[in-house]
């Protein structure tokens, strides 16, 4: 093969070289067309997350239940559950993620997102410890929602609450995880 | 002491552990007896074709979802709402036809050539083998959407599978996953699709290429051996360009159908209870007119046993033609039978397209099934309902509304005989022979009858002057279609500007009037419709005789315009 393939080029004459050359040349330069026109639909297609929200849902106050089940000092867990579109799909009324609320005072409400700012597990309530602890990391937050220990890099995110008629609204948020600043995903 | 890493150490370092360097120079340097030739490049594009495929395949698959509720979101999510969507999922589907094209073309070529003969029969097998591959995936592939056209033939390429003697029944419910379609069918269908038969036309390939380079191309048969070595040339570059010029052709060609057709159809969500017209894609079409030539006991003779014989004769082909000259003028009979099974099978397609041309009935169900086709999808871009894809008609303002109306307002009215006669009977509502009926009595259980709003009077005018203030009260609605200026004239004369004024007793217009009786300003206009719904006890409305609930707080805007788009239809049924 090796002998055969010397043979050839050594037959090769000059003008014969410069076509061989032109032809490897633009047939490099085809590949590379096709290569292109490929791509670039390609990545617009695969990167149409970073242009467009293909999931969201509940952005206004969600109605989450009465204060009067809010009672004493210990968080009480409540579901959010709104409208959300996902994809290509619309659903109207789904469960978007848990909330923990506590009472303070007659008629306020605090509060903090289930999800652990670390890495995104679901906080748990401690009632023996008087602690919200989170199952995965072992990131612990007092009642506040303050970190006590844990790699937690923030607080529990507190999400703004308004009481009305009775009626618990919770503005859902979701949060960017591992950062020690809040950003809204 | 050299401080950086040049491309040709890297080079250097890959080659002493790989040694690429051989590899490609066994791949690329292969010395073509006779040198390159155009009708060559038809094995290479359709490896070129295949590898668009997979590219386009594995990228379409980051959206697509085989279940019967997300299958048809998923691809119309693509198609509309991704960027380049149209493009990828076009790219994919016109390669479909395009690897169809190539196949039959490489076979001919390949079977003109005699390049099936000794010592290359199982090329030929192989690639037979591949041909049934790529017809799979087409068959396969259809389904995926989980639109119309797909689900209906391919639950005709089902059943004809289930018609199989002995075991067809128990085929079928093993591919289906089930004895009906469902979600097994389109799981099933999709691993099928993207990883058997992909795993299956990778092997074959590379035992395809292993078998031809070990076989080498063949030449023509009408120069001599020396002739032949005389002309050698390389692949590389001679062959390779002029693959790269045909891959070049075929990729623009695709492209442009696809920008042509921007991507490719999608149609309506299926729907088991629609009487769609199946039809398989083009490439099947010949089978399709085949089996309507066999009726009753006969007909697994068009749909099984004739393709099975054909299946079988391609295989045979290298076995039956076994004598060693490639002349063709050696091998008439075979070149005939293949030529006559090639005008039969485009006899049989042409005949298929021009039949369903020109049945008028199926031209009318085309158009129809083409309009419900842009409904969904401008249905579905308010977001499918988690039932799946056909629930995007309960996006319809029409149909929800229909359905609010049946919920909160059947209660005490009546429509096309349903719900309760309490109040007013919304059957035609708005329309001109409603009102006529209403000026002429309104107090018939029809209208205020039943309800305790009784002080119109009924219109004491010729029918003629009563058309007239009909169809002033029609154009004020702004909903109606032929609206006869000059009545509309006469009307408003008659009913606002006359000494008389006698509607002016009780309804106002345009802040004349009193306010006892609803506002004629706009009258059975969507905005007017919409504001009575929300607060029909106000004023301008019927004030203190109301007894309807506002619906305000009962329903959103939304909800409320669904509502008044439902009752503007009735006046045009």
């Amino acid at each position: 093969m090796e002998t055969k393939t010397i043979q050839t080029k050594k037959r090769a004459t000059k003008p014969d070289q410069s076509k061989r050359s032109f032809m490897a040349v633009f047939a490099c330069f085809i590949g590379s067309l096709i290569g292109i026109a490929v791509t670039f639909p390609i990545i617009g297609f695969l990167f149409h997350p970073l242009r467009k929200k293909t999931v969201y849902g509940g952005l206004d106050f969600i109605k989450v239940g009465n204060i009067k089940d809010v009672k004493g000092s210990a968080p009480r867990k409540a579901v959010i559950k709104s409208f959300k579109t996902d994809g290509w799909n619309r659903f109207d009324n789904i469960i978007l993620g848990a909330v923990w609320l506590i009472r303070e005072g007659d008629n306020k409400i605090i509060a903090f997102s289930s999800v652990c700012p670390h890495l995104g597990c679901g906080i748990d309530w401690s009632q023996k410890k008087e602690q919200f602890v989170c199952p995965c990391h072992a990131s612990i937050f007092d009642i506040n929602g303050h970190v006590l220990s844990g790699p937690s890099p923030r607080q529990m995110d507190r999400l703004d609450t308004k009481v009305e008629n009775g009626e618990i609204l919770v503005k859902y948020r979701k949060l960017r995880l591992g950062s020690s600043n809040r950003i809204e995903v | 002491m050299k401080l950086l890493i040049t491309p040709n150490d890297i080079h250097k370092w890959i080659n002493d552990r790989t040694g690429i360097d051989d590899i490609a120079d066994k791949m690329f340097n292969e010395p073509i007896p006779g040198g390159s030739k155009w009708l060559y490049g038809l094995g290479s594009s359709l490896l070129f074709v295949i590898s668009l495929q997979i590219v386009t395949g594995i990228i379409l698959s980051t959206y697509y979802s085989p279940s019967t509720t997300d299958a048809w979101g998923s691809v119309y999510f693509i198609q509309e709402q991704v960027t380049f969507g149209w493009f990828i999922r076009g790219l994919h589907s016109i390669g479909s036809s395009t690897l169809v094209v190539l196949c039959g073309m490489h076979l001919f070529q390949v079977f003109i050539f005699g390049a099936y003969k000794k010592p290359r029969e199982l090329n030929w097998i192989t690639g037979t083998i591949m041909m049934f591959v790529i017809v799979g995936f087409g068959l396969t592939g259809y389904l995926l959407p989980w639109d119309q056209k797909g689900y209906w033939a391919t639950r005709v390429a089902t059943g004809i599978m289930g018609t199989s003697p002995i075991i067809g029944e128990y085929l079928q419910t093993v591919i289906q996953g089930g004895s009906d379609y469902g979600n097994f069918t389109l799981t099933r269908f999709s691993t099928i699709h993207t990883i058997i038969l992909p795993g299956a036309l990778t092997t074959f390939i590379i035992i395809h290429l292993y078998l031809f380079r070990r076989n080498g191309i063949t030449p023509s048969c009408k120069i001599g051996n020396e002739e032949l070595k005389g002309k050698t040339e390389m692949f590389w570059p001679n062959q390779a360009f002029k693959d790269a010029v045909i891959a070049l052709s075929i990729f623009v060609i695709m492209v442009s159908i696809v920008f042509w057709k921007h991507g490719t159809e999608l149609q309506a969500p299926a729907d088991p209870s629609s009487n769609y017209i199946a039809r398989p894609e083009w490439y099947f079409r010949f089978l399709f007119e085949l089996l309507k030539h066999f009726e009753g006991k006969l007909e697994i003779v068009g749909t099984i046993v004739i393709p099975t014989i054909g299946a079988l004769f391609l295989f045979a082909i290298p076995f039956l033609d076994f004598k060693e000259s490639r002349l063709i003028s050696d091998r008439k009979p075979f070149i005939a039978t293949l030529s006559t099974v090639i005008c039969a099978i485009i006899t049989l397609t042409t005949i298929s397209f021009l039949t369903d041309m020109n049945d008028p009935q199926i031209v009318k169900q085309r158009e129809k099934s083409e309009k419900e086709a842009s409904t969904a999808k401008r249905l579905a871009a308010k977001g499918i309902p988690p039932e799946g894809g056909l629930a995007v008609l309960e996006n319809d303002p029409l149909f929800a509304g229909n359905k609010l109306f049946m919920e909160k307002c059947s209660v005490c009215h009546r429509v096309n005989g349903k719900g309760e006669a309490k109040s007013l009977d919304l059957t035609d509502y708005n329309s001109r022979e409603w009102l006529f009926c209403f000026f002429k009595n309104p107090d018939d259980p029809k209208y205020f009858g039943n309800t305790t709003i009784n002080i119109m009077q009924p219109v004491d005018l010729p029918d003629k002057k009563i058309y007239d203030i009909v169809e002033f009260l029609v154009d004020q609605t702004g909903n109606a279609e032929n609206v006869d200026q000059a009545a509309v004239k006469r009307g408003m004369n008659l009913a606002i500007l006359d000494d008389d004024q006698q509607c002016l007793y009780c309804h106002s217009f345009k802040g004349q009037g009193q306010q006892l009786a609803p506002d004629l300003t706009g009258y059975g206009s969507d905005r007017w419709l919409k504001e009575f719904i929300k607060d029909p006890g106000s004023p301008r409305f019927y004030g203190q005789m109301n007894k309807m609930p506002a619906f305000k707080d009962k329903l959103s805007d939304s909800q409320i315009e669904n509502v008044v788009t439902f009752l503007q239809s009735l006046s045009k049924k």
